[in-house]
C-alpha cells in the first residue's frame, strides 16, 4: 500500500532525525558551492562567487522549513512540542488531572469490560469452519415456533432435503459416567452419525464416528471433549485402551476433540445415537437438529423446502402432527439469541455513563478554560496561530483520554473476569471471552472519542473568543453570557442521561420485586436438595431403581432434623420432559409435563393437596397405575368437571403405553422451568409403578432448622446405600436465586450504574453552581449594595443552578419513555413507561440536585456586598 | 523574457524535474542547470524552491535518492526516478497538454 510506504519513510526520517538535519545541511551546502564554482569558472572572485551564489539561492532556512513541512517533520514537532506543553499543563491542574484520568478509567475500562462481552459472544462468528452456514432445525406448532424433532421425522427430512451437506441429532443432559478417574457427572449427548461432520472440526486425538459406528447393533464407540480426556482420564494417549460406562453400556474411547469445539456447551462426552433404541414414534419429540447449508444455498431457501417437506408429512401422517411445521435458524442466532437483548442493554447503559462522565470533565474543562484565557490571549498576542492553540488544547484531552484508556484496559482485564464469576451462570460462549484486538482497538476508539467529547468545547471557545477583550479583563470578568449557557447547557444533558439510566434501572427493580413477589407454587425455606443419577450398569432394570429409592427415602426421613422428604425426577424451575397422551373419551391428544415423584414429595415441598389425594403405600406395581395431576392440567382438560377418577394415558414417556392411569388427585400449581412463565400442565406418577424416568431423581428434604447442617448427614446416607451414585446437594432458595440470576445481575448492573451517574450529576451540578457563586461575587454585591436581600440573591442563584436541571429532567423523561421500550423484553409486569417509577426517579433527582445547591448558595447568601465589591 | 520558476505552479515545477529526471539520475543543482538547458535558458530556475519539491517527490515514492559522489569529486545527493514516479509523470504530461490544450482554444477564441 503506497501510503503504508510513505508512512515508513517519513517514520524513518523521524528516526535518524540529526543524520537527516546533516544530510539536508550538506545537500544545500553543496548546491551553493556548484553554483559558486560555476560563477568562478565565468571569472568572479570566489567571495564575491560565493555571496552571489547564496543570494541566487534564498533564504536557507525557509527553504530548510519546507522541506520539513515536505517530509512531515514540522508535523511530528509540532506534535511532541503539544505533548510537552500538554503535560506540563496537565501537571499544574493535577487535581483535575487526576479526577479526569481516574474518571476516564472507570467508564472506558467499565465500557470496555461489557464490549468485551459483547464482541466475543454477539459479533465473532462461531468458531467452526464456515460458521454462518450451520443452521439448527426445529419442528414448528403455533405454541412453539421451535419445539425438538422426533427420529422418524429427521429420517424423512434428511432424506427428502437438498438444502443441506450434512444434518445430524443431538440430545442429552447430564449423567453419570464411569471409567475415569472416579465417577462423575458430566454432560453427555447421543448424537447420529453426520455430528461431527456437520462441524466440520477434526478431532485433536483419534477419530470421530465413522458410517459403521453409527449403526444398530455396531461397536460402542464414544468421542470425548478436550477437558474431559485431561481430567478424568489424565489425558492418556492410550485412547482405545479406555472404557467407559454410562446409559447402561460400555464404550470404547476413539477420538478426543479439541477444546475450541464446543458444541452443545459444556458437552465432555459424545456417543451415537444410532446404538440405542430410538423407538418410531413421530410424536415423541426429544432430539435437537443442527446441519450445514449446502454451497450456494440461502438461509430463506432452505427455510422454504423445510416448510413444504414438513406439510408434507403432515398430510401424510395426520395423526401425529402435533408440531406439523419447520423452522430453520441460523446457529449462532439459536445460541445468543436470547442474551441480545440484555447485553445490548448493558453496552448502552455503560456507554451512558461513560458519556455523563464525559460530560462532567468537559464542564469541568470550559471551567479550566475560562481561568486560562488569559494565558491564550497572550500567547495568541505572541503569535501563536489559531490553529495552533486548538491542537494543543485537543491534544492535551486526547492524552488525558489515552492515560484514562490505558488504565482503563487493565482495569477491563480484570472486570471481565469479575463479570463472568459473578455473572449469570448461563451466559453462551462464556469460554471464548478474553481481551482480542477488536477490543483494544475499541478501546483505543472510544478513548479518542472521549478526548475529543472533552476538548471540543474549550478548543471551539478558544477560535471563536474575542481574546483580546479577555486579555483587557485581566481574566477575571464577568461570566460572558456563552460560557455560563454552555456548562449550564451541559447540566442539562448530563441530568437527562442520568434520569433516562435511573428509570432503566428503577423499571428493572420494580421487575424484580415483582418477581420475586410471585408465589412459585411451592415453599422453598428450609428445604434441601440432593441430586442423584443413578448409573444405568446397575440399575438398568426399572425394579432395581425403585428398590432404591424404597431403601434410600425411610433411611434419609428417619435423619434427625428431617420434617418430610420426597423425591422428582425434575425439580422446580428446572427442565423436565414433556409429551402428549390421549385422554379417555377423547380425540385429541394434549401435551403436559411428565413428573415421576416418590416419597411424601408435596408436603415436603407444601404443595397444597386440592382434591382427591396423593400416593400412598398400596400403589405399587401390582395394583393399578395412578396419576396425581397439577389444577392447570384438570381446569384445562375438564373444566368445571371433577377430574377424579377421569384417565389419561401418555405416549411414548414410560414402558407402559397401554396401562391407562386414573386420575385420583389434584395439587396447587408449580412454576416449572422460570419464575416468570405461568405454570404448564403437569402430571405425576408414582416411581413404584412407572420408574422409567427415575434414573435421575431429585430428593427434596425439608429440615426443621437450617438446612444446611443436614448435608453432611444426607451425603452419608447417600453414599452408604450406594457409593457409586454421585450426589450434588443444593438448597432449593439457592436454586430459586440461581433462576433468576440473569434479571438480578442486569438490575444490580444498572442500579450500579444508576448510582454512578446520580453521582456524577450531584458533583456536576455542584460544580457548576459553586463556580458560578464564585465568579458572580462581585455582581451579588453590587446587587446585596442596591439593595437586594439575602433572600433574593439566594433565590436567583438557585433558579439559575436549577434552570438545567429542570430542562434536563423534562427531557429524560422524554427520552426515557422513548428509549425503554427497547427494554420492554425483559420487564416483568411493569410497563415500559410507568409512571410510578418515572415519577420516583423524578423526584430522587430534583432533590439530589437540591444538595449540592445548598452550599454554594449558601455562601452567596452571605457574602459581604463591600468585601465582593472591593475585590474586583 | 525570462521566467523565474517561482512563478510556476507548484505542479509544473514536480513535472519538470520528473521530466528531467527521466532522462537520469542527478542531483539537485544538475538538475537545475538541466531545466534552464531544457527550456533554453528561458526558465530560470528559483534555486532554492527546487529542494521542497525533490523533497515532496521522494516523500511521494516517485524518487528515490542516493549519496554518491559527483563530477568533481564531492559526496552529493543523486535523485532518480522510480517506476511509480515514471507512471506519474506520463499522467500529469498528459493532464498538462490538456490544460494548455483547453487554455489554448480559449485564447483562440476571441
Amino acid at each position: 500500500m503506497p501510503s503504508l510506504r510513505r508512512f515508513a519513510r517519513r517514520l524513518r526520517v523521524l528516526l535518524g532525525r540529526r543524520s537527516f538535519e546533516r544530510d539536508l545541511d550538506d545537500e544545500l551546502r553543496f548546491h551553493i558551492e556548484m553554483q559558486a564554482a560555476k560563477h568562478v569558472e565565468r571569472g568572479m572572485s570566489p567571495a564575491a562567487a560565493r555571496a552571489l551564489a547564496e543570494r541566487e539561492f534564498g533564504r536557507m532556512p525557509r527553504y530548510k522549513d519546507e522541506v520539513r513541512d515536505a517530509r512531515g517533520v514540522t508535523f511530528a514537532d509540532d506534535v511532541a512540542r503539544d505533548v510537552r506543553f500538554a503535560a506540563r499543563a496537565l501537571r499544574r491542574s493535577a487535581g483535575f488531572t487526576a479526577v479526569a484520568v481516574v474518571t476516564l478509567a472507570l467508564g472506558i475500562g467499565a465500557t470496555t469490560a461489557i464490549f468485551t462481552v459483547v464482541n466475543a459472544v454477539l459479533l465473532r462468528p462461531l468458531p467452526y469452519p464456515a460458521p454462518a452456514r450451520l443452521v439448527a432445525l426445529w419442528q414448528a406448532s403455533e405454541r412453539s415456533p421451535r419445539a425438538p424433532v422426533s427420529v422418524p421425522n429427521f429420517r424423512d427430512w434428511r432424506v427428502g432435503s437438498r438444502s443441506f451437506a450434512a444434518m445430524a441429532t443431538y440430545r442429552g443432559g447430564t449423567t453419570t459416567v464411569l471409567g475415569g478417574a472416579e465417577p462423575t457427572r458430566v454432560d453427555a449427548y447421543l448424537v447420529s452419525g453426520d455430528f461431527f461432520r456437520v462441524f466440520g472440526v477434526r478431532a485433536l486425538r483419534g477419530r470421530t464416528f465413522l458410517a459403521e459406528d453409527a449403526r444398530t447393533g455396531a461397536g460402542p464407540v464414544a468421542v470425548v471433549s478436550e477437558g474431559f480426556w485431561r481430567r478424568s482420564l489424565g489425558a492418556d494417549p492410550n485412547l482405545t485402551a479406555r472404557r467407559l460406562q454410562l446409559h447402561g453400556m460400555t464404550f470404547t474411547l476413539v477420538g478426543v476433540m479439541p477444546s475450541r469445539f464446543r458444541f452443545p456447551e459444556g458437552a465432555d462426552v459424545w456417543v451415537p445415537r444410532e446404538l440405542f433404541d430410538a423407538g418410531e414414534s413421530r410424536t415423541a419429540l426429544n432430539e435437537s437438529v443442527v446441519a450445514r447449508l449446502a454451497d450456494g444455498v440461502t438461509l430463506a431457501q432452505a427455510q422454504g423446502e423445510m416448510s413444504a417437506i414438513a406439510a408434507r408429512l403432515a398430510a401424510e401422517y395426520p395423526k401425529d402432527s402435533m408440531a406439523p411445521g419447520a423452522t430453520v435458524v441460523a446457529l449462532h442466532e439459536e445460541l445468543v439469541g436470547n442474551v441480545r437483548t440484555y447485553l445490548r442493554l448493558l453496552l448502552g447503559a455503560v456507554s451512558l455513563v461513560l458519556l455523563i462522565a464525559c460530560v462532567n470533565l468537559a464542564s469541568a474543562n470550559l471551567a479550566r478554560a475560562a481561568v486560562r484565557s488569559r494565558e491564550m490571549a497572550i500567547r495568541t498576542s505572541l503569535g501563536a496561530s489559531r490553529r495552533r492553540l486548538v491542537q494543543q488544547l485537543l491534544t492535551e484531552n486526547v492524552i488525558l483520554a489515552l492515560a484514562g484508556g490505558a488504565a482503563g484496559v487493565v482495569l477491563a482485564v480484570w472486570l471481565v473476569r469479575g463479570v463472568l464469576a459473578v455473572g449469570p451462570r448461563s451466559l453462551p460462549r462464556a469460554a471464548e471471552v478474553g481481551v482480542s484486538t477488536e477490543v483494544l482497538a475499541f478501546a483505543l476508539g472510544v478513548s479518542l472519542l472521549a478526548g475529543f467529547l472533552i476538548g471540543v468545547l474549550p478548543a471551539l471557545q478558544v477560535s471563536a473568543s474575542d481574546l483580546r477583550a479577555e486579555m483587557m479583563q485581566g481574566g477575571r470578568g464577568t461570566v460572558g453570557r456563552g460560557r455560563r449557557g454552555a456548562r449550564g447547557a451541559l447540566l442539562a444533558v448530563e441530568v437527562a442521561l442520568a434520569l433516562v439510566l435511573l428509570v432503566g434501572a428503577g423499571l428493572l427493580i420494580r421487575s424484580f420485586q415483582r418477581l420475586l413477589s410471585q408465589s412459585p407454587g411451592f415453599d422453598a425455606s428450609g428445604m434441601l436438595t440432593a441430586e442423584l443419577s443413578l448409573p444405568g450398569t446397575k440399575y438398568g432394570d426399572g425394579g432395581r431403581r425403585a428398590a432404591y429409592y424404597d431403601r434410600v427415602l425411610p433411611e434419609l426421613s428417619s435423619l434427625p432434623g428431617v420434617e418430610a422428604v420426597g423425591a422428582i425426577s425434575s425439580l422446580p424451575l428446572s427442565w423436565g420432559p414433556s409429551g402428549s397422551f390421549e385422554v379417555a373419551g377423547r380425540a385429541d391428544t394434549p401435551d403436559a409435563n411428565y413428573r415421576v415423584v416418590g416419597g411424601d414429595y408435596f408436603a415436603a415441598m407444601r404443595i397444597p393437596l386440592l382434591r382427591g389425594r396423593l400416593f400412598t403405600a398400596p400403589d405399587d406395581s401390582m395394583a393399578p397405575h395412578v396419576t396425581v395431576v397439577n389444577q392447570r392440567l384438570a381446569a384445562q382438560l375438564w373444566p368445571g368437571q371433577d377430574p377424579i377418577g377421569k384417565r389419561i394415558r401418555p405416549l411414548g414417556m414410560d414402558a407402559h403405553p397401554n396401562q391407562w392411569l386414573t386420575v385420583v388427585g389434584v395439587v396447587g400449581d408449580v412454576r416449572q422451568q422460570q419464575l416468570s412463565r405461568a405454570p404448564r400442565p403437569e402430571h405425576y406418577v408414582f416411581y413404584r409403578q412407572r420408574p422409567e424416568r427415575s434414573d435421575y431423581m431429585a430428593v427434596a428434604v425439608r429440615a426443621r432448622e437450617a438446612p444446611a447442617q443436614l448435608a453432611a448427614a444426607v451425603r452419608a446416607t447417600l453414599r452408604r446405600a450406594d457409593p457409586d451414585v454421585p450426589v450434588e446437594i443444593s438448597t432449593m432458595e439457592q436454586r430459586l436465586a440461581e433462576s433468576v440470576s440473569e434479571r438480578r445481575f442486569s438490575m444490580l448492573v444498572l442500579t450500579g450504574f444508576g448510582g454512578v451517574a446520580l453521582l456524577l450529576a450531584a458533583v456536576g451540578i455542584y460544580g457548576v453552581l459553586s463556580y458560578a457563586v464564585v465568579r458572580r461575587t462581585s455582581e451579588i454585591g453590587v446587587r446585596m449594595a442596591l439593595g437586594a436581600g439575602r433572600g433574593r440573591v439566594l433565590a436567583m442563584v438557585l433558579r439559575d443552578s436549577m434552570a438545567p436541571v429542570v430542562v434536563g429532567t423534562a427531557a429524560g423523561v422524554v427520552g426515557a419513555a422513548a428509549l425503554t421500550r427497547l427494554m420492554s423484553g425483559m420487564l416483568y409486569e411493569v410497563s415500559a413507561t410507568d409512571p410510578a417509577t418515572i415519577g420516583a426517579v423524578v423526584a430522587l433527582l430534583t432533590g439530589v440536585a437540591l444538595a449540592p445547591s445548598y452550599i454554594p448558595a449558601r455562601r452567596a447568601a452571605r457574602v459581604d456586598p463591600m468585601v465582593a465589591l472591593r475585590a474586583e | 523574457m525570462n521566467q523565474p520558476t517561482s512563478d510556476l505552479l507548484q505542479g509544473t515545477l514536480d513535472l519538470l524535474i520528473l521530466k528531467t529526471l527521466s532522462l537520469g539520475p542527478q542531483h539537485g543543482w544538475g538538475v537545475a542547470q538541466r531545466i534552464q538547458q531544457m527550456s533554453r535558458e528561458v526558465l530560470q530556475v528559483n534555486q532554492g524552491s527546487l529542494y521542497p519539491a525533490l523533497h515532496r517527490l521522494e516523500d511521494q515514492g516517485w524518487v528515490e535518492a542516493e549519496w554518491g559522489t559527483s563530477d568533481n569529486n564531492r559526496r552529493a545527493k543523486f535523485y532518480r526516478l522510480t517506476a511509480a514516479g515514471r507512471k506519474q509523470l506520463a499522467r500529469e504530461t498528459q493532464s498538462w497538454e490538456q490544460f494548455t490544450r483547453a487554455v489554448h482554444w480559449i485564447l483562440q477564441t476571441a
